[in-house]
Parts: structure tokens; C-alpha cells; sequence
């Protein structure tokens, strides 16, 4: 009999700036609440897949000397702990690793985690790390690379290429700020107009801080397990229907096509593996921490025409309410950016959402869900589709 | 053509060389390819027999940016500075500076020529308008 493997449990942490909580509470906070959703027991947990933690490298490396197993009670009846590391994509990385274990006979019910305290960094600390995370060491940190230039060079290109605006930006922007507005566990849920953020200084031209993450404090998990399993215990699965990816490259100056980095490609198998096309997709869950991915990425998984990306935002299409609903729980710029669990944290939104457990985000009869990701300095490509039945 | 000098240090070889004015290339001697940011292997084919081939110093301007908030530490203190995504008109791409340029002049696909400016207290290769 074909095992198919399902997500069957979701956990998570507020995100924002907690100083008396350390990333260890954190981890196992929404450990708890993630094998208790899944119905299953804890020593039913065979496998422990962390995510990587950038702040604290000590508790990274407790990550994958099994701290955790030790923390939650399981020792002896786990067959296996580890740590996967894609950055950005470390959600997509854990949940194939997962999912191939579970269907191989490799694992029974594998708990995947991520916990992030990334408010010990102070700012200047938080813009030296991302100078150095994903920058060529030899020989771009040497002028001066940083972060943020990554999206700004996208949104000057693409602005080049298609007539778009600051304020497309912008729209995209306030469009995730309306997701987060309605989602508990969000950083930043006040009001956002186009205006206040075209008001908010420029950083990295034409990029202003108001489009821009701040780090935050939070963590989620997961439990992959069988369908067999979970029947009985958890009686709303979700199933990944496809999923396709491409590596494109390790410097993001690198990037020959900025305006397209592959993603239709990606978009295509995946679409072309789960048999459905961009019709069929009640929900994207976008998850490249600044706007100007967005333009692009609409566009190239064939939501939108050329160009018309910023129209869209703006017809309130990706809002609440609206026919295209864009990461309800707000991406990385309204959630808070934890590293490399922003992943995690879609994947556990979009199970929600295909429950039917989303609240004041849920989105009416939400059936198909297109998940993205992107790991490094925008390394790769990842696209994940899921459904609440089985494809 | 230009050779590699074998102190096996292929970044440092090349900073040296750049910084004293030189405007070198990576070429694969196995496939003939030329590449930029310089690399332990041919990004094509893999190779290890890569050389420094001289190129004419002539780009455009891919993308770019101006960094006028929350630069590192090492680089605060230059701030406002112009990075871009220059494209040589032989191929090979490099993460850059644009100076000698108000921001506000500058446009994507603009042509602009290899030359030496102060980054820091080192003089880098840089690129500026023609």
C-alpha cells in the first residue's frame, strides 16, 4: 500500500520583541502545541527536524546535537534529529525532507521546528549580519554590499523595464500590512497608507524603510505524518499536491534576468505536476520579505500580465476581501522577520487557511494554496502547492 | 594574455591586480569561457585552468542603487554610496560602485567605463559614466 505523507499538526509562537523569552522557549512552546494539534502522542514523534537559528549560534548548534529531544521528552523513542538549512527556503527544504521520509517508511511522524530571537541584535548588529549572510565575502563585501540593495536592484530594473512605480511598491506593501492587521501573531498590525510609506526615508533607492523588514522574536512547527495515521486523530490533512524548484545561484548579483530569476519555470512544473494552472490557486502565499519580489513573481507564476503586477495590488485583488488573496499572514515586512522560519510560519498559515481555521484571514472555501519560497540571497526558486484533498 | 601569478591565491592575485590598474577577466582555458566575480572553478564547465584575461573596461549598468541608511559598520561612514550590477560588454557581470555620478543622473542600461576609485582607504575598481 502507497503511503501518502500529510501535514497533520501546526504550532506557533507570537512574533515580536520578547526579551524574557529565550529561543528555547520558544522551541518548545510551539513544539507542544504542534504535536498536540496533530492528535498524535509524543513519543510517536520518530523524527526531529530543526531550522536553523542565526542569532544564537550556540542554540543553532544545540539545534542539531538533539537539544530538543532532550527538551520535549523524547528521548529513546526518536530514531533521528537533524537540521536542514536552505535559509529563506528552509521551510520548503524541511517539509520535502519530511514528506520523503514519511513516504519512504524512513519516518512515522516527523515534528519540524523553527524558534528565532533575532531582537538581541541591536540595529547596527542586524544590518552587519545581513551584510554578511549571502554576500560574496571576497569580493562584494568589499564595496559595500548590503542586503537591501537586493530588492532595490530588482524594483529598479523591473521599474526600468516595465514603467512601474515607487508607489506599486508601496501598494504591495499595505496590502500585506491588511493581512497582518488581522493576524494574532503578527509584529506590526497598525494601519499603513501608500502615503506614509512613500513618506518613510529612502534606504536603498527607491526602496523606503516603511517597505523594509524589522527583525523579530518567534518560531513555528509542524507535523508531517501518514495518512493512515492521522485518521482518526486529525481529521482535516492537508496534502502537497506538487512541488518544483531551481537553484539559480549564490551571489544575487549574479542573476542574469532580474525581472524573472526562472520563476515560471518553477511555476510550470509545479502547476504542470499538481495538473492545475493559476485559475485554480484560491490563495498565494508569498514569501520574498519586500515588495518588489512581488511585482515580479505575480507576473512570472502567471497571475498577472507583464507589467500589471502593480495594478493588481492596487485593484485590492490581493487584499482582504479580495479575488487573489496574497500572504495572509502578512510576509515578512508586517509578520516581523524571524530568518529562516518566515517559511514555517507560511506553511503553518496556509494549513490554516485549508482547515478552515484562518478566522478573520479565512479565506472562503480555500481549496489550493501556492506557497513560495526563496532561501540565501534569493538563491533559488521554490514553489510548493497544497491542498486540503488529496491531488 | 595576462597569466596568473602562482601564489595560488586567486582573489588576492586579482585585488592586487585591479587595484594597480589592471581591468581583468576569469577565462576558462578548457571552454573559453569568462566570468566575474573570479572563482575556484570555471562556472560553466568546471574547470580549474582559469587564467586573468584583460578586457576592454567597457559596461552598462544593469541595476543599481544608493545606500543612504543602514549600511555596515565598515561602510557607514561613506554612505551616501551608488552600488550597481554592471555588465561587461564581453559578459562576465560584478556587484560594483557607480561614482563620479549624482545618484538622480543614473539609469538602468546607461554605458559606463572600469576605473579606479577610493572605497574606503583602498583604491577598488569602480565604474563611472562615460
Amino acid at each position: 500500500m502507497t503511503r501518502r505523507a500529510v501535514i497533520t499538526g501546526i504550532g506557533e509562537a507570537p512574533c515580536g520583541r520578547y526579551p524574557d523569552r529565550a529561543p528555547l522557549d520558544i522551541a518548545i512552546s510551539v513544539a507542544e502545541q504542534a504535536i498536540s494539534d496533530s492528535g498524535l502522542e509524543r513519543k510517536d514523534i520518530d523524527t526531529v527536524i530543526a531550522a536553523p537559528s542565526f542569532a544564537d549560534p550556540w542554540f543553532n548548534t544545540d539545534l542539531g546535537f538533539a537539544r530538543m529531544v532532550d527538551e520535549l521528552s523524547l528521548r529513546h523513542t526518536t530514531d533521528l534529529n537533524c537540521q536542514v538549512n536552505a535559509g529563506g527556503s528552509t521551510g520548503t527544504a524541511i517539509l520535502k525532507t519530511a514528506i520523503s521520509m514519511v513516504e519512504a517508511g524512513q519516518a512515522e511522524a516527523v515534528l519540524c521546528l523553527h524558534a528565532e530571537k533575532f531582537t538581541t541584535l541591536s540595529g547596527q548588529e542586524g544590518f552587519d549580519f545581513f551584510a554578511k549572510a549571502g554576500i560574496e565575502r571576497d569580493f562584494e563585501a568589499p564595496v559595500g554590499m548590503v542586503y537591501n540593495a537586493m530588492p532595490a536592484f530588482v524594483a529598479q530594473r523591473y521599474m526600468h523595464e516595465t514603467g512601474a512605480t515607487a508607489e506599486d511598491l508601496a501598494e504591495v506593501t499595505v496590502s500585506c500590512r491588511e493581512w497582518a492587521m488581522l493576524h494574532p501573531n503578527a509584529m506590526f498590525r497598525k494601519p499603513l497608507t501608500v502615503e506614509e510609506v512613500l513618506n518613510s526615508k529612502v534606504v536603498a533607492s527607491p526602496m523606503h524603510s516603511l517597505m523594509l523588514n524589522v527583525l523579530g522574536d518567534g518560531g513555528s512547527a509542524f507535523v508531517v505524518t501518514t495518512e493512515e495515521r492521522a485518521k482518526g486523530v486529525q481529521d482535516k490533512p492537508v496534502y502537497v499536491w506538487s512541488d518544483a524548484g531551481t537553484v539559480n545561484t549564490y551571489s544575487f548579483a549574479q542573476h542574469r534576468d532580474l525581472t524573472r530569476m526562472n520563476w515560471a519555470k518553477v511555476a510550470n512544473e509545479a502547476y504542470e505536476k499538481a495538473r492545475i494552472g493559476p485559475s485554480d490557486v484560491d490563495i498565494v502565499e508569498l514569501y520574498m520579505a519586500y515588495p518588489s519580489f512581488h511585482l515580479v513573481l505575480m507576473e512570472e507564476m502567471g497571475f498577472c500580465a507583464r507589467g500589471k503586477a502593480g495594478e493588481f495590488y492596487r485593484s485590492g485583488a490581493t487584499r482582504p476581501g479580495g479575488s487573489l488573496p496574497v500572504s495572509t499572514f502578512g510576509e515578512a515586512m508586517s509578520y516581523g522577520h524571524i530568518g529562516a522560519g518566515i517559511g514555517l510560519v507560511a506553511l503553518v498559515e496556509s494549513v490554516r487557511q485549508l482547515r478552515g481555521d484562518a478566522g478573520e484571514r479565512q479565506v472562503p472555501d480555500a481549496s489550493v494554496i501556492l506557497k513560495t519560497s526563496a532561501g540565501g540571497a534569493y538563491a533559488d526558486a521554490q514553489i510548493t502547492i497544497l491542498g486540503k484533498e488529496p491531488r | 594574455m595576462s597569466k596568473t601569478t602562482k601564489t595560488g591565491n586567486f582573489a588576492a592575485d586579482w585585488w592586487a591586480r585591479v587595484s594597480a590598474g589592471e581591468r581583468i577577466v576569469q577565462k576558462c582555458n578548457s571552454c573559453g569561457s569568462l566570468q566575474l566575480h573570479p572563482r575556484r572553478r570555471c562556472n560553466s564547465c568546471a574547470s580549474d585552468q582559469l587564467d586573468f584575461e584583460a578586457v576592454s573596461g567597457d559596461a552598462k549598468i544593469y541595476s543599481f542603487t544608493e545606500i543612504t541608511h543602514a549600511a555596515p559598520s565598515d561602510f557607514v561612514a561613506q554612505m551616501p554610496y551608488v552600488l550597481a550590477i554592471v555588465r561587461l560588454i564581453e559578459g562576465p557581470q560584478i556587484l560594483s560602485r557607480i561614482v563620479n555620478s549624482e545618484a538622480s543622473e543614473l539609469r538602468c542600461d546607461m554605458s559606463v567605463k572600469w576605473t579606479l576609485a577610493p572605497v574606503g582607504d583602498r583604491m577598488l575598481p569602480c565604474f563611472e559614466l562615460c
